[in-house]
């Protein structure tokens, strides 16, 4: 237990002095804080969108699901995920890393107005919020499992350390550390497969693998599949308007190498979250044949307590800890970043990149422009927040998935309209879009029992409305309501609203006329 | 495009006044165009500065078309631009609710050159609203009336 307790304990101290040292790269300029002076070039980057995709859900809970429900339960968690990043890749990071654009809010702001900007960032900081405490729920458990601390202990240790190197040095500390995040999560994920394979062999169980395509056959939902799929796809779609992965795309060099940085992330996450899904199909027979039961613990816990030896389990549980403090920085950073310059509106039209010069005044630095002061200062109630959500909200899985579920159903039209359609793309449109997919997302999340086969024991309403077998399902029902309410509003208002690209870079057209079209 | 708390009224100083007026009357019968530079006070928008826009439409007697350039004024600001014929409204057509990228437009109806109508209009959520036009002394602090506003 001692190896563990050290390795880990090394794992945070190097974490922790590397995000605190790369904090003087910052400057003093929100910029650099916010979106590391947009100058990651491809390792970073790669590494950093790798490290973001890859969280407590990618890992232990992929092996969890893996384990009772079959490959695809779990796998579709870094499948959908990977899938996220290639699709990034290929039609957005280019031209939104064109935008000079600082949070995926600010795309809503330019193209849609305040209030279209606020609304989407109210959404998109509750999701975060949830997905930081997701990650602190992960640790803390992990730090209760094999450290010794209570569990609220364990979940404000990491958000102590989440918080102290995130707010010291922004998205720089945030990309480095991910770096060695990244290399401990491949390596702990490699080693583990190939110790499993060489020890004990991969077992599949009858109808558990991966070639047990009943787990994602749409017609056939016998095995849970639409959960599966829609696992899949909310993910892969849902999480193209996160706000910490389009951070990375924002601080990418240039739009290639956001391109390629997301295509190698994409890869990364598919490398790393794969091979726990394969582990997890033995772990029941592993620990049956060493006769130790899982019990309430998570399978992967147990795998490692029992059945691997101790650098081993170092190396898989600093890559766990890794995937929850990478995902918790980003989330921290992202959200109050979009706390104080989308919702606030602190920001400083004249200056280039919308900061202002270092005043010599600064909070954690030689000098700190409005915006990077109010980002440090909101980092403040989110990881606060977050540490709430993990202490005391016992369906934070459920609300997360909900969360990003009401994300995909509201943000996402919106969004690729704006970039591929503009010319349709109104604010009204975009509102009512907005609006009218979020909310359905929530009047099923009310009136179905289930969310994501998790009992909804916070707001369930009894109805004979919606078919309880709708879950999963409805994932893809609230953005077509949402598609649709777009459309139909775009219609009605493209008389009387501006509808200008907000992807170029050439300066803004102005036209107006006396008198009508011909 | 950057929205602005909803002011209950812009005063146009009679300095700022004239300099539009100049510009429309120099530009008559092609259509003139600019911004004007404000500040907010006591819930007003108060014009401070003008700035002129060349008119690069085809056809500049119905159009105005120009590009942003960086005398811009920031926000908040009014674009403002002219109607010049007789037959053109005196407030907004489609193709300006359409096309002006800005918040708050105003229109000047000038169909013989001299300014004869002023009409501030703000993109509001689901349409565009009007709000009084006002001018007053060099001060703008006390003596504002309502601009001409032909309906």
């Amino acid at each position: 237990m001692s190896v563990i307790l050290y390795g880990l304990v090394a794992m945070i101290l190097v974490t922790m002095g590397v995000g605190l040292y790369v904090a003087k790269k910052i400057e003093g300029d929100s910029v650099n804080y916010i979106v590391a002076g947009r100058g990651l070039v491809l390792p970073l980057a790669a590494a950093t969108l790798m490290a973001q995709s890859l969280d407590a859900n990618a890992t232990l809970g992929n092996t969890d699901l893996t384990a009772s429900f079959g490959f695809w339960a779990g796998a579709a968690l870094p499948i959908g995920l990977a899938g996220c990043l290639f699709l990034t890749g290929l039609f957005f990071a280019k031209p939104m890393n064109r935008m000079d654009l600082m949070t995926l809010p600010d795309f809503y702001r330019r193209k849609y107005g305040r209030v279209t900007e606020v609304i989407a960032s109210l959404i998109m900081v509750l999701s975060f919020s949830l997905l930081l405490g997701g990650n602190l729920v992960a640790g803390g458990f992990l730090f209760q499992t094999f450290m010794g601390t209570t569990f609220v202990q364990g979940v404000l240790i990491i958000s102590a350390v989440v918080f102290l190197y995130t707010i010291a040095g922004g998205l720089f500390a945030v990309a480095y550390t991910d770096v060695i995040q990244a290399v401990v999560a491949l390596a702990g994920s490699i080693a583990l497969i190939v110790y499993v394979a060489t020890t004990y062999g991969i077992t599949i169980p009858e109808g558990m693998g991966p070639t047990a395509i009943v787990q994602i056959n749409p017609f056939d939902n016998s095995a849970g599949s639409w959960i599966n799929l829609a696992t899949i796809f909310a993910l892969a779609l849902g999480d193209i308007v996160a706000i910490d992965f389009m951070e990375r795309v924002f601080a990418a060099e240039s739009p290639e190498t956001a391109q390629k940085a997301c295509f190698a992330g994409s890869a990364g996450t598919l490398v790393i979250g794969i091979p726990f899904s394969i582990v997890a199909l033995s772990a029941n027979s592993i620990l049956s044949s060493i006769g130790v039961e899982a019990g309430n613990q998570a399978v992967l816990y147990v795998l490692l307590q029992e059945a691997v030896p101790s650098w081993l389990a170092v190396l898989v549980l600093a890559g766990i800890v890794a995937a929850s403090l990478s995902t918790g920085d980003g989330a921290i950073l992202g959200t109050s970043a979009a706390l104080a310059r989308n919702v606030l509106g602190i920001r400083d039209e004249d200056s280039p990149g919308e900061g202002v010069e270092a005043d010599g005044s600064g909070f954690l630095s030689k000098g700190s422009d409005k915006l990077l002061a109010a980002t440090r200062v909101m980092a403040v109630p989110i990881t606060i927040l977050g540490a709430f959500f993990a202490i005391q909200v016992s369906a934070t899985g459920m609300l997360l998935v909900l969360a990003f579920d009401v994300a995909f159903a509201g943000l996402l039209v919106p969004l690729v309209f704006g970039i591929y359609k503009p010319d349709v793309a109104t604010a009204p449109a975009a509102l009512a879009g907005m609006l009218s997919g979020s909310l359905t997302r929530l009047f099923f999340f009310v009136t179905i029992p289930t969310t994501y086969a998790i009992p909804n024991n916070l707001l369930y309403v009894e109805n004979s409305l919606v078919p309880a077998g709708w879950d999963g399902l409805v994932t893809f029902i609230a953005p077509l309501v949402g598609l649709t309410v777009f459309l139909t509003v775009a219609f009605l208002t493209k008389d009387d609203y501006p509808t200008h690209s907000v992807t170029g870079r050439q300066q803004r057209a102005i036209v107006a006329g006396g008198e009508e079209d011909d | 495009m950057y929205a602005v708390r909803r002011p209950s009224a812009l005063v146009v100083p009679q300095a700022v006044r004239a300099a539009i007026a100049d510009d429309v009357r120099t530009a008559h019968p092609h259509e003139a165009g600019g911004f004007l530079g404000c500040e907010r006070r006591d819930g007003r928008l108060y014009a401070t500065s003008h700035v002129a826009l060349d008119n690069e439409a085809e056809t500049p007697r119905r159009r105005f078309v120009s590009t942003a350039t960086d005398a811009v004024p920031p926000s908040p600001r009014v674009f403002y631009h002219s109607h010049t014929s007789a037959s053109t409204p005196s407030g907004l057509t489609g193709v300006d609710r359409r096309n002006i990228p800005d918040s708050l437009a105003l229109v000047v109806f000038a169909p013989h050159g001299d300014p004869y109508s002023y009409r501030l209009f703000r993109r509001a959520l689901f349409n565009w609203q009007e709000v009084p036009v006002e001018t007053a002394e060099e001060s703008a602090a006390v003596g504002r009336e309502r601009l001409p506003r032909l309906v």
